[in-house]
């Protein structure tokens, strides 16, 4: 039999002993994996492929990121996140806010009106819309008798074209359900496959009922990436193992087993609390030992954290996933030797029932929404057969905990779980086998017809390929200029693509960067670009062997060889270092081996000799290191600082004499200017006057011509405190007040303190040259501001967290003109927010005495700058909807609250700025002053964000009749026809004083 | 790029370099001729810079200019061939303590107002080094241009930093215009500068100095002794060079502040504004440094003619003796 095994990534450690089996059943397999999770990953890929002769691997064939691509991939996620919008989704709030981020806005905006029907209409589209060429093609070239594909259910997954293209052709279909949550908590299962191996009954109702998988399809198999922790034995003793972690043996240990940053984010912040009550309640939990094990993809958050303290410890300090035996034995044998474990929300809890240890958990208020908020967490927790011990209450955990400790014998609830849920064939039934057994006996069965695509696919093909043609599928990343890190990866693609040799090198940097980005760089690539090694040629000067060991095929490249530019990587250097190491490990590009040389530590001047200790483990005691590249540092800080590395230190100074000016240190200097901010900030609790319409309509000049009022905090850019997208009013939970900043925080300000704030990159792309501003601003300094803010309030409503916010980001942002004085109001612009009057009440109740501002543009004036300005645009007659949709809310809503809205035309703003600032001002109850009359960026003029190039500064009175310039008379006339009497309409309703 | 950690976890390091680097990028020269204001204390000097201070079109120095050396009063002395020199010659060695203190002055009844001052020493430098490495001076004023520019943008909650047009520095140092040599240098460097010099009515200048630092001026014939330099100085430096130094009096500004403060404005070259006749601190409003207990904002009339209250008729009869006519010709020039 051949079997095609469709992977996501290269992580296949659970599924290994599956595939040994079927490989010593005869079978022949080819893993095929979208991508390379890690290096231990694509190792064991490898040793499996050394292992077993009829095993292969290979890198899944991809296609172009197209229009039509995106576009169905935009609909997937469409149809993923409508799921969230039904009934049993209802108390899943951050499942539903995860499926939102990449949902299209159009299905969010159209399924407010019926969910249901949107999502049986996109389900059928979506049915119809034929497998991309390249998948066809490959499925034709290797012909397999059975085709395997998981996990399947990711959100948006481009699995479901690996399903239906097999389907079309006849080819049997397996879908082995991976993991416990897969079913409940992803997108849904597309195409109906032939067969679904699930764990247990509870799944097969999954299936059934979530999925509309047939039940005569799905074989209950239990779970096979669970059997290896029905075999393993601890590799330590009891006293072995407290003495390597550092705990007392001859206490209890309780074990902490973190979740993944989505289900328990900032746990770093938690534990440490948790630790501290439970000791505070005395006796066996104040003696107990407590081991935290953070969660591998987060656990550089953990370095720092102040826990080190008797008989607790964070261990392994640096993360570690379970990939080889010395790290599973490092696994196993902290749930084996722990007296209990604790954790939130994990499959770590399904292992140590497993492994036979009481396993509890608290109903924290911060993880109430991924906790009781996931629909997999309740069958822990089940009370018929649920394996969890849990604490409503603080308390309530306490003594179920300090009951473990004391060895008081539970209630079975830990077999009846792994009955039920893990094997429920029979706790000695091997699952591997099962699966296995049920992929032969799928392969025995004749082959299914070919499906036919449904009658209406050329019809919906078509139009989704108009859709994507129009533009406006463009993803949010496209408008994202490229970065010198996106070139290196394109490269880098290009070459791993090509079955030509690569010759890298020599490197034509200095020698820091040859150890810190370049040979990383190069290891990565052969990582995971499966192939790619055994082409590659990488040239080096003489004597550095050991630094290029294990990489490439050899050092003399053969002619006509491809290049890899050592330029590319010179250019990303600061990009790689600055990438987030918390962030899974397939998106890190520095990619570390350890050197084997010399002993001790190093001690001398900062340089090469420091980085080749480092990388062999030892401690480098450095001096000179403040004129080091700070990138540098930051990788030998972020990477390199824990084992098998070495730390890189400065030596202690001799005491020499200190010229005045650095009589603090940086950092010395940095913690008093902060201090000296946190001490003096200023209150904000001013009411808000939110500009917003739709764009081009004249926001950003009103908003400009607000900035150095002396009464006003004005926000100078567009505000993007909304989420999911900035136009929402943000989703503020006041039960979880560690989500807060979050929520609010604006990511952007830490881009334009580094390079500038340009209101439009887009002239900047084009060759142009913005007017680019200074912008001097800590979010570091925000977050500690906003945080002191609501230590000093109760915070009782919405109000008091915005003001907090508001208080962090004015007196964050250190180069304010205009923080001083008696303020009367904050005054802030968000394009489209008010488009929605859902949106517009969320801010009025948050906002009682707050003013929405809104501009309503001459839609001739309108369309042309709109159109000038983005093609999104460019379609007149959905152009004019939008504009339609925007002055259609501005009425509305100046009519249902005529006190709080003021609705005021462009024109007028153009044609009569005094006056026009004058009205707005008294209704404001700010003073007018010469301040409203020029557009200002905290309180430098500005130029106008035009669609037309643009030499001055203030306002361009011009602009208001330009479009006879640029439109025709069709065009005006079929902008007037679709308009009709609106923009006439909304004129009067200005400045309703 | 891809920098994905939250912003507001970056480590303290980071960020400082981070913030001023934004600053180095986005550096503001500062080349514009300097208005000093300048004679005995207990004058209104500190009530003159703060009412220049919230004006758009000024660089205030809100504390006392310090750049003189050895001492505060004297001009600095650049020597060109000394580059090494310049900045150590200029920068306010107590710099570092101001950017720890919460006090705006020692003064007891006004120390109660507290202002921020967000300023790095070290940044400070290397502006002032990257000012120098953009163009190598070639005059004194040069390098006090590269210092002034330094020391307002190391500044970073300087809120009058970026409004343009700029038309004047302002700084205030007590006793530097009581040498003419002083203010003979000082106006060599600044051909196109104004020294602004205060006269205040001796019996009110006496009941408020020697209120405010007792051990000082208690002695009525010494502190008057100063006070005539000072005012002997004023006037000479008036006449010696002319539209170039403006004598005020204490009592008009206080007693006329319009009329005064649009005087000024005029002879330094800025537009009137409201903001002018407000006492502020980095345009924060700010209390009076007086020598009395202060409870409001703004300029104090009544302190023109307080010392009634505090001097008696002899001490009255003695300071119109040692001070001749000196106040009445300064009031004529004014």
């Amino acid at each position: 039999m051949k079997i095609l095994f469709v992977l996501e990534h290269s992580g296949v450690s659970p599924l290994v002993p599956a595939l040994e089996l079927l490989h010593d059943r005869g079978h022949s397999i080819t893993l095929a994996a979208r991508r390379v999770k890690s290096a231990h990953s694509a190792r064991e890929l490898q040793n499996l492929a050394d292992r077993c002769e009829r095993i292969e691997y290979t890198l899944l064939p991809s296609g172009p990121a197209d229009a039509l691509a995106r576009a169905t991939r935009d609909l997937r996620f469409g149809i993923d996140y409508l799921r969230y919008l039904e009934p049993r989704y209802r108390d899943t709030p951050k499942l539903r806010e995860r499926a939102a981020l990449n949902a299209p806005e159009w299905v969010q905006r159209a399924a407010r009106r019926n969910p249901r029907a949107l999502g049986r209409l996109l389900r059928a589209a979506e049915r119809a819309l034929p497998p991309p060429a390249y998948v066809d093609r490959y499925l034709d070239a290797q012909l397999p008798d059975v085709l395997l594909v998981t996990p399947l259910v990711d959100l948006g997954s481009r699995q479901a074209d690996w399903l239906r293209a097999a389907k079309r052709r006849g080819i049997r279909t397996g879908f082995p359900v991976f993991s416990w949550d897969n079913l409940t908590n992803k997108g849904i299962v597309r195409d109906v496959p032939d067969l679904t191996f699930v764990w247990n009954d509870i799944q097969a109702q999954e299936a059934a009922e979530l999925h509309g998988i047939p039940p005569e399809r799905i074989r209950i198999t239990g779970a096979p990436v669970a059997d290896p922790w029905f075999e393993w034995q601890p590799s330590r003793t009891r006293e072995e193992f407290c003495a390597e972690v550092g705990l007392d043996p001859r206490q209890p240990i309780v074990l902490y087993l973190c979740s993944s940053q989505f289900i328990a984010p900032n746990e770093f912040e938690f534990v440490p609390r948790w630790i501290e009550r439970l000791r505070a309640e005395g006796g066996v939990l104040a003696e107990a030992g407590y081991l935290v094990r953070p969660y591998p993809d987060t656990a550089r958050r953990w370095v720092g954290v102040g826990l080190e303290q008797a008989q607790v410890r964070v261990w392994p300090r640096a993360g570690e996933s379970p990939h080889d035996d010395r790290t599973k034995n490092n696994y196993f044998d902290s749930i084996y030797h722990a007296a209990a474990v604790v954790g939130i929300n994990t499959t770590a809890q399904i292992e140590s029932a497993i492994v036979g240890r009481p396993v509890h958990t608290v109903l924290a208020d911060e993880y109430r929404s991924t906790q009781e908020g996931t629909l997999h967490f309740r069958y822990l927790e089940d009370d018929d057969f649920g394996l969890l011990h849990v604490g409503r209450t603080f308390e309530e955990h306490a003594q179920a905990l300090a009951s473990s400790l004391r060895g008081e014998p539970d209630d079975g609830r830990n077999e009846r779980f792994v009955r039920r849920f893990v094997r429920p064939l029979g706790l000695r039934r091997s699952a591997t086998e099962e699966v296995v057994g049920a992929i032969e006996e799928l392969a025995a069965r004749p082959a299914p017809a070919p499906e036919r695509p449904p009658a209406h696919a050329p019809l919906v093909s078509r139009a989704v390929a108009r859709l994507a043609g129009r533009g406006d599928g463009s993803p949010p990343g496209e408008d994202r200029e490229r970065t010198p890190a996106d070139e290196l990866r394109r490269a880098l693609g290009r070459l791993a693509g090509s079955s030509r040799p690569v010759a890298a090198g020599p490197w034509s940097g200095d020698e820091i960067s040859e150890l810190l980005y370049w040979i990383p760089v190069l290891r990565w690539a052969q990582t995971v670009h499966i192939g790619l090694r055994e082409r590659l040629h990488v040239r080096h000067e003489p004597g550095r062997e050991a630094w290029y060991a294990g990489i490439g095929a050899g050092s003399d490249p053969p002619d006509g060889a491809l290049e890899l530019l050592p330029e590319l990587v010179l250019a990303a250097r600061p990009e790689l270092a600055r990438q987030d190491p918390s962030r899974r490990i397939h998106h890190r590009l520095v990619e570390h081996a350890p050197l084997a040389v010399g002993a001790g530590d190093y001690r001398g001047p900062y340089g090469v000799g420091a980085y080749l200790a480092i990388l062999a483990g030892r401690r480098a005691l450095v001096s000179g290191i403040e004129d080091a590249d700070p990138d540098d540092l930051r990788v030998a800080r972020t990477y390199l600082a824990d084992p098998p590395f070495g730390r890189l230190e400065a030596a202690p100074r001799k005491k020499q004499k200190q010229t005045a000016w650095e009589r603090l240190a940086e950092t010395e200097e940095y913690a008093e200017l902060m201090r000296m901010r946190l001490h003096h900030a200023v209150p904000v609790r001013e009411p808000l006057v939110l500009i917003s319409q739709v764009q081009r309509s004249g926001g950003t000049l009103l908003s400009q011509l607000f900035d150095g009022h002396p009464e006003m905090h004005a926000h100078p850019h567009e505000l993007y405190i909304g989420k999911p997208n900035k136009w929402d009013w943000p989703p503020l939970d006041l039960s979880d007040p560690g989500s807060w900043f979050a929520t609010l925080y604006e990511p952007l300000v830490a881009e334009w303190v580094e390079k500038g704030y340009v209101k439009d990159d887009t002239a900047r792309r084009k060759g142009g040259e913005p007017d680019v501003f200074p912008f001097v601003f800590s979010p570091k300094l925000q977050r500690a501001i906003f945080d002191r803010a609501i230590e000093e309030r109760r915070v009782e409503r919405e109000r008091d967290v915005l003001d907090a916010y508001f208080a962090s980001y004015f007196n964050a942002w250190l180069d304010n003109q205009n923080l001083s004085g008696p303020k009367q109001a904050v005054v802030a612009f968000t394009p489209r927010l008010a488009m929605e009057l859902v949106r517009v009440e969320r801010y009025l109740a948050a906002y009682p005495d707050g003013l929405l501002v809104s501009v309503v543009r001459d839609p001739r004036g309108w369309y042309a700058s709109a159109r000038g300005h983005r093609k999104y645009y460019a379609d007149l007659e959905e152009a004019i909807g939008l504009w339609r949709a925007s002055t259609e809310a501005a009425i509305e809503a100046a009519a249902r609250w005529p006190d709080r809205v003021a609705v005021l035309s462009y024109e007028e703003l153009l044609e009569d700025t005094e006056g026009t600032m004058t009205r707005l001002a008294a209704r404001i109850g700010i003073a007018m002053t010469p301040e409203l009359l020029v557009p200002t960026f905290n309180s430098r003029p500005i130029r106008a964000n035009s669609s037309a190039a643009v030499e001055r500064t203030g306002i361009i009175a011009e602009r208001g009749s330009a479009f006879r310039e640029t439109l025709s008379a069709d065009e005006i006339a079929q902008v007037e026809r679709l308009a009709g009497d609106l923009y006439e309409r909304a004129t009067p309703v200005s400045f309703a004083t | 790029v891809a920098v994905a950690v939250p912003a507001w976890e970056v480590d303290d390091a980071s960020d400082y370099r981070s913030l001023t680097s934004a600053r180095l990028e986005h550096v503001v020269p500062v080349g514009e001729p300097l208005v000093l204001i300048s004679q005995i204390q207990r004058s209104g000097g500190t009530l003159l810079l703060r009412l220049l201070d919230g004006h758009p079109e000024c660089h205030v120095d809100p504390y006392e200019l310090k750049i003189g050396h050895p001492k505060k009063h004297n001009w600095p002395p650049i020597d060109l061939s000394q580059p090494d020199r310049w900045f150590e010659t200029l920068f306010f060695r107590g710099l570092g303590e101001r950017i720890r203190r919460t006090e705006r002055t020692r003064t007891p009844y006004a120390g109660r107002s507290v202002f921020p001052f967000v300023f790095s020493p070290r940044l400070q430098k290397r502006i002032f080094d990257a000012q120098l490495a953009q163009r190598p001076p070639e005059s004194e004023r040069d390098v006090l241009n590269a210092y002034l520019t330094s020391y307002f943008n190391a500044w970073l909650d300087n809120q009058r930093l970026y409004a343009t047009p700029k038309q004047v520095v302002v700084g205030f140092t007590p006793r530097l215009a009581m040498e003419l040599a002083n203010v003979e240098k000082f106006l060599a460097a600044y051909p196109d500068g104004t020294l602004i010099s205060i006269v205040r009515d001796p019996r009110a200048w006496y009941g408020s100095a020697a209120q405010h630092r007792p051990h000082h001026y208690a002695d009525l014939d010494t502190a008057l002794e100063l006070w005539c330099r000072s005012t002997d100085a004023s006037l000479a430096a008036a006449e010696r060079f002319g539209e170039r130094v403006l004598v005020l009096t204490y009592e008009e500004l206080v007693l006329d502040p319009e009329r005064t403060i649009q005087r000024v404005a005029e002879r330094i070259g800025i537009r009137m504004a409201p903001i002018l006749l407000r006492p502020t601190f980095n345009s924060y409003p700010i209390r009076a440094n007086s020598s009395e207990r202060v409870e409001g904002e703004g300029i104090l009339p009544g302190r023109a003619t307080a010392y009634r209250d505090a001097l008696d008729e002899e001490t009255l009869r003695r300071i119109a003796d040692l001070a001749g006519d000196r106040y009445e010709r300064a009031a004529a020039a004014a």
